[in-house]
Protein backbone atom coordinates (compact mmCIF):
# COMPACT_ATOMS: atom_id res chain seq x y z
CA UNK A 1 0.00 0.00 0.00
CA UNK A 2 1.24 3.78 -0.80
CA UNK A 3 -0.98 5.72 0.35
CA UNK A 4 -3.86 5.37 3.72
CA UNK A 5 -6.74 8.18 4.78
CA UNK A 6 -8.23 6.73 7.84
CA UNK A 7 -11.23 8.33 8.68
CA UNK A 8 -10.55 12.08 7.75
CA UNK A 9 -12.70 14.73 7.83
CA UNK A 10 -12.60 18.13 6.55
CA UNK A 11 -14.21 21.20 7.31
CA UNK A 12 -13.78 25.14 5.84
CA UNK A 13 -16.00 27.80 7.93
CA UNK A 14 -17.64 25.22 9.49
CA UNK A 15 -18.77 23.76 5.73
CA UNK A 16 -18.07 20.31 6.32
CA UNK A 17 -15.90 19.00 2.95
CA UNK A 18 -15.06 15.36 3.71
CA UNK A 19 -16.68 13.59 6.14
CA UNK A 20 -14.69 10.85 7.98
CA UNK A 21 -13.29 9.24 4.59
CA UNK A 22 -10.97 6.46 4.83
CA UNK A 23 -9.56 4.78 1.41
CA UNK A 24 -6.12 3.18 0.78
CA UNK A 25 -4.29 3.49 -2.15
CA UNK A 26 -1.98 0.11 -3.31
CA UNK A 27 1.22 0.42 -5.22
CA UNK A 28 1.46 0.42 -9.05
CA UNK A 29 -2.63 0.85 -9.26
CA UNK A 30 -4.98 3.40 -11.29
CA UNK A 31 -7.89 4.57 -8.80
CA UNK A 32 -10.44 6.79 -9.63
CA UNK A 33 -12.45 9.31 -7.65
CA UNK A 34 -15.73 9.70 -9.17
CA UNK A 35 -18.27 11.81 -8.32
CA UNK A 36 -20.24 15.05 -9.12
CA UNK A 37 -18.67 18.74 -8.80
CA UNK A 38 -18.13 20.11 -4.98
CA UNK A 39 -18.47 16.10 -3.87
CA UNK A 40 -15.08 16.87 -2.36
CA UNK A 41 -12.65 15.38 -5.19
CA UNK A 42 -10.32 17.79 -4.77
CA UNK A 43 -10.19 18.56 -1.35
CA UNK A 44 -9.03 14.92 -0.96
CA UNK A 45 -6.47 15.21 -3.30
CA UNK A 46 -4.92 18.27 -1.90
CA UNK A 47 -5.13 15.97 1.46
CA UNK A 48 -3.57 13.24 -0.07
CA UNK A 49 -0.88 15.65 -1.71
CA UNK A 50 -0.48 17.07 1.76
CA UNK A 51 -0.91 20.50 0.74
CA UNK A 52 -4.34 20.88 3.25
CA UNK A 53 -4.48 19.44 6.65
CA UNK A 54 -7.30 17.61 7.49
CA UNK A 55 -9.43 18.33 10.40
CA UNK A 56 -9.47 15.07 12.15
CA UNK A 57 -8.47 11.67 10.38
CA UNK A 58 -4.87 10.20 9.37
CA UNK A 59 -2.75 10.12 6.56
CA UNK A 60 -0.21 7.41 5.85
CA UNK A 61 2.41 7.00 3.52
CA UNK A 62 3.95 3.26 3.09
CA UNK A 63 2.63 2.69 6.63
CA UNK A 64 4.37 5.50 8.00
CA UNK A 65 2.20 7.88 9.62
CA UNK A 66 2.32 11.64 8.36
CA UNK A 67 2.59 14.50 10.87
CA UNK A 68 4.34 17.54 11.16
CA UNK A 69 8.07 16.29 11.56
CA UNK A 70 8.30 14.64 8.63
CA UNK A 71 5.56 16.88 6.22
CA UNK A 72 8.21 17.87 4.04
CA UNK A 73 10.02 14.72 3.47
CA UNK A 74 6.19 12.85 2.61
CA UNK A 75 5.64 15.85 0.07
CA UNK A 76 8.48 14.29 -2.13
CA UNK A 77 6.44 11.31 -2.45
CA UNK A 78 3.26 12.10 -4.04
CA UNK A 79 2.94 14.90 -6.92
CA UNK A 80 -0.17 16.64 -7.92
CA UNK A 81 -1.54 17.66 -11.17
CA UNK A 82 -4.85 20.74 -10.70
CA UNK A 83 -7.18 20.59 -12.53
CA UNK A 84 -6.92 24.51 -13.24
CA UNK A 85 -3.52 24.37 -15.40
CA UNK A 86 -0.56 26.52 -13.20
CA UNK A 87 2.67 26.97 -15.17
CA UNK A 88 5.60 28.94 -13.54
CA UNK A 89 6.07 31.91 -16.31
CA UNK A 90 8.78 30.73 -17.80
CA UNK A 91 10.01 27.97 -20.31
CA UNK A 92 8.52 24.44 -20.66
CA UNK A 93 12.37 23.52 -19.58
CA UNK A 94 12.16 25.22 -16.47
CA UNK A 95 8.76 23.98 -16.09
CA UNK A 96 9.61 20.73 -16.14
CA UNK A 97 13.12 20.91 -14.15
CA UNK A 98 12.18 22.46 -11.05
CA UNK A 99 10.92 19.76 -8.84
CA UNK A 100 14.04 18.13 -10.18
CA UNK A 101 16.68 21.38 -9.04
CA UNK A 102 14.63 21.11 -5.41
CA UNK A 103 15.86 17.63 -5.59
CA UNK A 104 19.67 18.83 -6.25
CA UNK A 105 19.80 16.56 -9.53
CA UNK A 106 23.02 17.38 -11.55
CA UNK A 107 22.45 19.56 -14.80
CA UNK A 108 23.20 16.73 -16.86
CA UNK A 109 20.74 14.77 -15.40
CA UNK A 110 18.19 17.14 -15.60
CA UNK A 111 18.31 17.55 -18.87
CA UNK A 112 18.03 14.26 -19.93
CA UNK A 113 14.90 13.66 -17.41
CA UNK A 114 13.78 16.66 -19.09
CA UNK A 115 13.92 15.90 -22.69
CA UNK A 116 12.97 11.87 -22.12
CA UNK A 117 9.80 13.30 -20.55
CA UNK A 118 8.94 15.83 -22.96
CA UNK A 119 8.99 13.03 -25.70
CA UNK A 120 6.45 11.05 -23.74
CA UNK A 121 4.04 13.72 -23.67
CA UNK A 122 4.87 14.78 -27.26
CA UNK A 123 6.88 18.12 -26.20
CA UNK A 124 10.17 17.28 -28.01
CA UNK A 125 11.70 20.36 -28.81
CA UNK A 126 9.20 22.71 -27.01
CA UNK A 127 11.82 23.01 -24.42
CA UNK A 128 12.74 26.78 -24.86
CA UNK A 129 9.04 28.22 -25.26
CA UNK A 130 7.39 30.14 -22.57
CA UNK A 131 4.86 27.84 -20.94
CA UNK A 132 2.10 30.31 -20.99
CA UNK A 133 2.07 30.89 -24.55
CA UNK A 134 0.84 26.91 -24.78
CA UNK A 135 -2.47 26.36 -25.42
CA UNK A 136 -4.72 24.64 -22.08
CA UNK A 137 -4.03 21.18 -23.85
CA UNK A 138 -0.53 21.26 -24.42
CA UNK A 139 0.18 23.51 -20.77
CA UNK A 140 -1.51 20.70 -19.04
CA UNK A 141 0.95 17.92 -20.50
CA UNK A 142 3.85 20.28 -19.22
CA UNK A 143 2.00 20.04 -16.00
CA UNK A 144 1.71 16.26 -16.39
CA UNK A 145 5.24 15.99 -17.73
CA UNK A 146 6.33 18.15 -14.63
CA UNK A 147 4.92 15.82 -11.98
CA UNK A 148 6.13 12.16 -13.52
CA UNK A 149 9.75 14.12 -14.08
CA UNK A 150 9.97 13.34 -10.30
CA UNK A 151 9.47 9.67 -10.64
CA UNK A 152 6.70 10.12 -7.83
CA UNK A 153 5.46 6.74 -6.74
CA UNK A 154 2.02 8.55 -6.48
CA UNK A 155 0.63 10.86 -8.98
CA UNK A 156 -2.50 12.98 -8.22
CA UNK A 157 -4.00 14.32 -11.07
CA UNK A 158 -7.57 16.67 -10.29
CA UNK A 159 -9.82 16.14 -13.45
CA UNK A 160 -6.70 15.47 -15.60
CA UNK A 161 -8.59 16.02 -19.72
CA UNK A 162 -11.34 18.33 -18.47
CA UNK A 163 -12.33 21.10 -20.85
CA UNK A 164 -9.37 19.12 -23.09
CA UNK A 165 -9.78 18.65 -27.15
CA UNK A 166 -10.51 15.09 -27.63
CA UNK A 167 -6.66 14.84 -29.37
CA UNK A 168 -5.40 16.45 -25.81
CA UNK A 169 -7.21 14.30 -23.55
CA UNK A 170 -6.03 10.93 -25.48
CA UNK A 171 -3.08 12.04 -25.64
CA UNK A 172 -2.87 12.30 -21.38
CA UNK A 173 -4.79 9.67 -20.96
CA UNK A 174 -1.97 7.23 -23.21
CA UNK A 175 0.47 9.00 -20.98
CA UNK A 176 -1.13 8.31 -17.67
CA UNK A 177 -1.45 4.30 -18.50
CA UNK A 178 2.02 4.45 -19.91
CA UNK A 179 3.16 5.93 -16.56
CA UNK A 180 1.12 2.97 -14.29
CA UNK A 181 2.45 0.44 -17.24
CA UNK A 182 6.08 1.24 -17.36
CA UNK A 183 7.24 3.18 -14.07
CA UNK A 184 4.98 1.69 -11.57
CA UNK A 185 3.10 4.77 -10.54
CA UNK A 186 0.23 4.73 -9.08
CA UNK A 187 -2.33 6.83 -10.26
CA UNK A 188 -5.33 8.56 -8.46
CA UNK A 189 -7.51 10.68 -10.59
CA UNK A 190 -10.36 12.70 -9.66
CA UNK A 191 -13.34 12.60 -12.59
CA UNK A 192 -17.22 13.25 -13.04
CA UNK A 193 -16.86 11.38 -16.78
CA UNK A 194 -18.53 7.49 -15.87
CA UNK A 195 -16.54 6.98 -19.18
CA UNK A 196 -13.00 8.29 -18.19
CA UNK A 197 -13.25 6.30 -15.15
CA UNK A 198 -14.44 3.23 -16.52
CA UNK A 199 -11.53 2.54 -19.35
CA UNK A 200 -8.71 3.71 -17.28
CA UNK A 201 -8.82 2.77 -13.61
CA UNK A 202 -8.90 -0.75 -11.75
CA UNK A 203 -10.55 0.35 -8.77
CA UNK A 204 -13.16 3.29 -7.99
CA UNK A 205 -14.61 5.08 -5.25
CA UNK A 206 -17.76 7.16 -5.27
CA UNK A 207 -17.97 10.45 -3.69
CA UNK A 208 -20.89 11.69 -2.76
CA UNK A 209 -21.42 15.16 -0.02
CA UNK A 210 -17.37 14.54 1.35
CA UNK A 211 -18.23 10.62 2.18
CA UNK A 212 -17.29 7.50 0.10
CA UNK A 213 -20.68 5.88 -1.07
CA UNK A 214 -19.32 2.56 -2.62
CA UNK A 215 -16.22 1.07 -3.72
CA UNK A 216 -16.13 -0.67 -7.23
CA UNK A 217 -13.81 -2.11 -9.59
CA UNK A 218 -13.91 -1.05 -13.33
CA UNK A 219 -14.60 -4.64 -14.89
CA UNK B 1 6.64 79.28 -32.13
CA UNK B 2 9.81 80.54 -33.35
CA UNK B 3 10.83 81.15 -29.56
CA UNK B 4 10.32 76.91 -28.79
CA UNK B 5 12.43 76.15 -32.06
CA UNK B 6 14.92 78.14 -31.07
CA UNK B 7 14.27 77.18 -27.52
CA UNK B 8 14.77 73.56 -28.43
CA UNK B 9 17.94 74.17 -30.86
CA UNK B 10 19.94 75.32 -27.75
CA UNK B 11 18.38 72.88 -25.30
CA UNK B 12 19.80 70.02 -27.73
CA UNK B 13 23.24 72.06 -28.10
CA UNK B 14 23.18 71.94 -24.09
CA UNK B 15 23.13 68.13 -23.78
CA UNK B 16 25.24 67.43 -26.11
CA UNK B 17 27.84 69.71 -25.06
CA UNK B 18 27.41 68.10 -21.57
CA UNK B 19 26.61 71.28 -19.80
CA UNK B 20 27.91 71.19 -16.48
CA UNK B 21 24.77 72.87 -14.87
CA UNK B 22 22.48 70.69 -16.54
CA UNK B 23 24.67 67.51 -16.30
CA UNK B 24 24.53 68.51 -12.51
CA UNK B 25 21.46 68.45 -11.64
CA UNK B 26 20.57 65.61 -13.86
CA UNK B 27 22.86 64.13 -11.51
CA UNK B 28 21.56 65.01 -8.43
CA UNK B 29 17.98 64.07 -9.63
CA UNK B 30 18.33 61.00 -9.99
CA UNK B 31 20.87 60.60 -7.01
CA UNK B 32 17.71 61.99 -4.68
CA UNK B 33 15.11 60.02 -6.38
CA UNK B 34 17.00 56.85 -6.60
CA UNK B 35 17.60 57.41 -3.16
CA UNK B 36 13.87 57.37 -2.38
CA UNK B 37 13.09 54.61 -4.12
CA UNK B 38 15.66 52.51 -3.03
CA UNK B 39 14.09 53.05 0.96
CA UNK B 40 10.93 52.78 -0.14
CA UNK B 41 11.39 49.47 -1.77
CA UNK B 42 12.95 48.03 1.60
CA UNK B 43 10.17 48.90 3.48
CA UNK B 44 7.36 48.77 0.70
CA UNK B 45 7.92 45.40 0.10
CA UNK B 46 8.03 43.75 3.16
CA UNK B 47 4.92 45.41 3.66
CA UNK B 48 3.37 44.40 0.08
CA UNK B 49 4.23 40.64 1.19
CA UNK B 50 2.45 40.96 4.79
CA UNK B 51 -0.60 42.36 3.05
CA UNK B 52 -0.35 39.94 -0.04
CA UNK B 53 0.56 36.75 1.29
CA UNK B 54 -1.07 36.37 4.90
CA UNK B 55 -4.61 37.14 6.54
CA UNK B 56 -4.93 39.19 9.55
CA UNK B 57 -7.33 41.51 11.21
CA UNK B 58 -7.28 45.02 9.65
CA UNK B 59 -5.49 44.26 6.67
CA UNK B 60 -8.58 45.23 4.24
CA UNK B 61 -8.11 48.84 5.93
CA UNK B 62 -4.07 48.67 5.20
CA UNK B 63 -4.92 47.96 1.77
CA UNK B 64 -7.25 50.49 1.41
CA UNK B 65 -4.98 52.84 3.11
CA UNK B 66 -2.49 52.01 0.73
CA UNK B 67 -4.32 52.55 -2.01
CA UNK B 68 -5.83 55.94 -1.25
CA UNK B 69 -2.22 57.26 -0.46
CA UNK B 70 -1.34 57.17 -3.55
CA UNK B 71 -2.95 60.08 -5.11
CA UNK B 72 -1.80 62.50 -2.54
CA UNK B 73 -1.15 65.47 -3.31
CA UNK B 74 2.22 66.18 -3.70
CA UNK B 75 2.08 69.65 -2.19
CA UNK B 76 0.10 68.44 0.75
CA UNK B 77 2.56 66.33 1.24
CA UNK B 78 5.62 68.95 0.98
CA UNK B 79 3.65 71.23 3.36
CA UNK B 80 3.02 68.53 5.88
CA UNK B 81 6.80 67.62 5.55
CA UNK B 82 7.60 71.13 5.82
CA UNK B 83 5.88 71.76 8.93
CA UNK B 84 7.60 68.91 10.64
CA UNK B 85 11.17 69.50 9.61
CA UNK B 86 11.39 73.72 9.71
CA UNK B 87 12.77 75.31 12.56
CA UNK B 88 10.64 75.27 15.04
CA UNK B 89 8.81 72.05 14.10
CA UNK B 90 8.76 68.69 16.27
CA UNK B 91 11.69 67.62 13.89
CA UNK B 92 13.07 71.58 13.27
CA UNK B 93 16.33 69.90 15.82
CA UNK B 94 17.39 67.83 12.67
CA UNK B 95 18.19 70.48 10.38
CA UNK B 96 16.61 69.17 7.40
CA UNK B 97 14.45 71.87 5.31
CA UNK B 98 16.55 72.45 2.11
CA UNK B 99 18.64 69.63 2.07
CA UNK B 100 18.83 66.49 -0.06
CA UNK B 101 18.43 64.08 2.76
CA UNK B 102 14.32 66.20 3.10
CA UNK B 103 13.57 65.59 -1.10
CA UNK B 104 15.09 61.54 -0.40
CA UNK B 105 12.50 61.53 2.70
CA UNK B 106 9.56 63.31 1.32
CA UNK B 107 9.72 61.11 -1.91
CA UNK B 108 10.35 57.81 -0.24
CA UNK B 109 7.06 58.58 1.78
CA UNK B 110 5.51 59.62 -1.38
CA UNK B 111 6.25 56.90 -3.66
CA UNK B 112 5.76 54.06 -0.53
CA UNK B 113 2.10 53.81 -1.43
CA UNK B 114 2.80 52.80 -5.23
CA UNK B 115 5.29 50.00 -4.20
CA UNK B 116 3.51 48.61 -1.57
CA UNK B 117 -0.32 48.99 -3.53
CA UNK B 118 1.27 47.81 -7.28
CA UNK B 119 3.11 45.10 -5.22
CA UNK B 120 0.36 43.31 -3.13
CA UNK B 121 -1.84 43.39 -6.92
CA UNK B 122 1.09 41.56 -7.71
CA UNK B 123 1.32 39.16 -5.41
CA UNK B 124 -2.28 38.29 -5.28
CA UNK B 125 -2.83 37.98 -8.99
CA UNK B 126 -0.29 35.18 -9.22
CA UNK B 127 -2.63 32.22 -8.40
CA UNK B 128 -2.45 30.60 -4.31
CA UNK B 129 -2.31 27.53 -6.60
CA UNK B 130 1.71 28.48 -7.64
CA UNK B 131 1.85 28.01 -3.84
CA UNK B 132 0.32 24.72 -3.65
CA UNK B 133 2.13 23.41 -6.98
CA UNK B 134 5.84 24.44 -5.73
CA UNK B 135 4.26 22.35 -2.38
CA UNK B 136 3.22 19.31 -4.34
CA UNK B 137 6.79 19.35 -6.50
CA UNK B 138 8.45 18.95 -3.79
CA UNK B 139 9.12 22.83 -2.47
CA UNK B 140 9.69 23.47 1.69
CA UNK B 141 7.32 26.63 3.04
CA UNK B 142 9.97 29.13 2.35
CA UNK B 143 10.65 27.52 -1.28
CA UNK B 144 7.16 27.75 -2.31
CA UNK B 145 6.90 31.56 -0.91
CA UNK B 146 10.13 32.28 -2.54
CA UNK B 147 8.21 30.82 -6.33
CA UNK B 148 5.15 32.94 -5.63
CA UNK B 149 7.18 35.83 -5.07
CA UNK B 150 9.52 35.09 -8.00
CA UNK B 151 6.01 34.78 -10.16
CA UNK B 152 4.99 38.10 -9.01
CA UNK B 153 8.67 39.83 -9.37
CA UNK B 154 7.89 41.50 -12.71
CA UNK B 155 4.76 43.32 -11.49
CA UNK B 156 6.99 44.28 -8.10
CA UNK B 157 9.61 45.42 -10.80
CA UNK B 158 7.13 47.43 -12.22
CA UNK B 159 5.98 48.96 -8.84
CA UNK B 160 9.39 50.09 -8.14
CA UNK B 161 9.59 51.67 -11.91
CA UNK B 162 6.46 53.61 -11.31
CA UNK B 163 7.51 54.94 -7.84
CA UNK B 164 11.10 56.08 -9.30
CA UNK B 165 9.01 57.48 -12.21
CA UNK B 166 6.44 59.07 -9.72
CA UNK B 167 9.52 60.62 -7.79
CA UNK B 168 11.62 61.75 -10.43
CA UNK B 169 8.63 63.99 -12.25
CA UNK B 170 7.58 65.38 -9.10
CA UNK B 171 7.50 68.72 -7.92
CA UNK B 172 5.88 69.42 -4.28
CA UNK B 173 7.82 67.69 -2.30
CA UNK B 174 11.15 68.70 -3.91
CA UNK B 175 9.99 72.53 -3.77
CA UNK B 176 8.57 72.66 -0.30
CA UNK B 177 11.41 70.97 1.62
CA UNK B 178 14.27 71.54 -1.06
CA UNK B 179 13.86 74.92 -1.91
CA UNK B 180 15.97 74.32 -5.30
CA UNK B 181 18.79 75.70 -4.21
CA UNK B 182 21.44 75.94 -7.24
CA UNK B 183 24.28 73.42 -6.76
CA UNK B 184 22.43 71.77 -3.63
CA UNK B 185 19.03 70.72 -3.66
CA UNK B 186 18.09 71.84 -7.00
CA UNK B 187 16.31 69.21 -9.37
CA UNK B 188 14.97 68.23 -12.35
CA UNK B 189 11.74 69.59 -11.90
CA UNK B 190 12.29 72.39 -9.81
CA UNK B 191 14.65 73.83 -12.16
CA UNK B 192 12.20 73.30 -15.25
CA UNK B 193 9.71 75.70 -13.14
CA UNK B 194 12.51 77.87 -11.95
CA UNK B 195 14.33 78.67 -15.22
CA UNK B 196 10.90 78.90 -16.82
CA UNK B 197 9.88 81.59 -14.51
CA UNK B 198 13.09 83.17 -15.50
CA UNK B 199 12.20 82.97 -19.18
CA UNK B 200 15.63 80.66 -19.82
CA UNK B 201 13.33 78.52 -22.03
CA UNK B 202 16.45 77.16 -23.64
CA UNK B 203 17.57 75.54 -20.27
CA UNK B 204 14.33 74.36 -19.25
CA UNK B 205 13.53 72.75 -22.63
CA UNK B 206 16.74 70.68 -22.39
CA UNK B 207 15.93 69.78 -18.73
CA UNK B 208 12.29 68.38 -19.97
CA UNK B 209 13.76 66.23 -22.63
CA UNK B 210 16.36 64.79 -20.00
CA UNK B 211 13.49 63.70 -17.94
CA UNK B 212 11.55 62.31 -20.44
CA UNK B 213 14.41 59.87 -21.31
CA UNK B 214 15.12 58.68 -17.90
CA UNK B 215 11.11 58.45 -17.66
CA UNK B 216 10.87 56.57 -21.10
CA UNK B 217 14.52 55.14 -21.17
CA UNK B 218 14.16 53.38 -17.36
CA UNK B 219 10.89 51.66 -18.47
CA UNK B 220 11.74 50.45 -21.72
CA UNK B 221 15.00 49.03 -20.34
CA UNK B 222 13.11 47.68 -17.50
CA UNK B 223 10.87 45.90 -20.06
CA UNK B 224 13.84 44.43 -22.23
CA UNK B 225 15.37 42.73 -18.74
CA UNK B 226 11.95 41.29 -17.65
CA UNK B 227 11.64 40.08 -21.70
CA UNK B 228 15.53 38.36 -21.11
CA UNK B 229 14.80 36.87 -17.63
CA UNK B 230 11.78 34.41 -18.64
CA UNK B 231 13.66 32.71 -21.02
Amino acid sequence: MIAELRNVSKTFNGITALNNVSLEVNKGEIFALLGPSGSGKTTLLKIMALIEKPSSGEVYFNEERVSDKNLQQMRMQATMVFQKTVVFNTTIYNNVAYGLKLRKIPENKIKEKVNDILKIVKLENFEKRLANRLSGGEQQRVALARALVLGAKLVLLDEPTANLDPRNAAIIEEVISTANRDLGTAIVFATHNIFQARSLPQRIALLKNGRIDQFGTST
Amino acid sequence: MKELIEGLEKAIQLIITGDPTVLDITLRSLYISGAAVLIAALWGIPIAILLGLKDFRGKLFLKGLFNALIGIPTVVLGLILYLFIHRSGVLGFLHLLYTPTAIIIGQAILVTPIVVSFSVNALEAVSSEIQDLAKTLGASEDQAFFAVFREALDGVILATVSSFNRAVAELGVAQMVGGNLSGFTAVLTTTIMNETDKANIDISIALAIILFIIVFGITLAVNFVQRRRRT
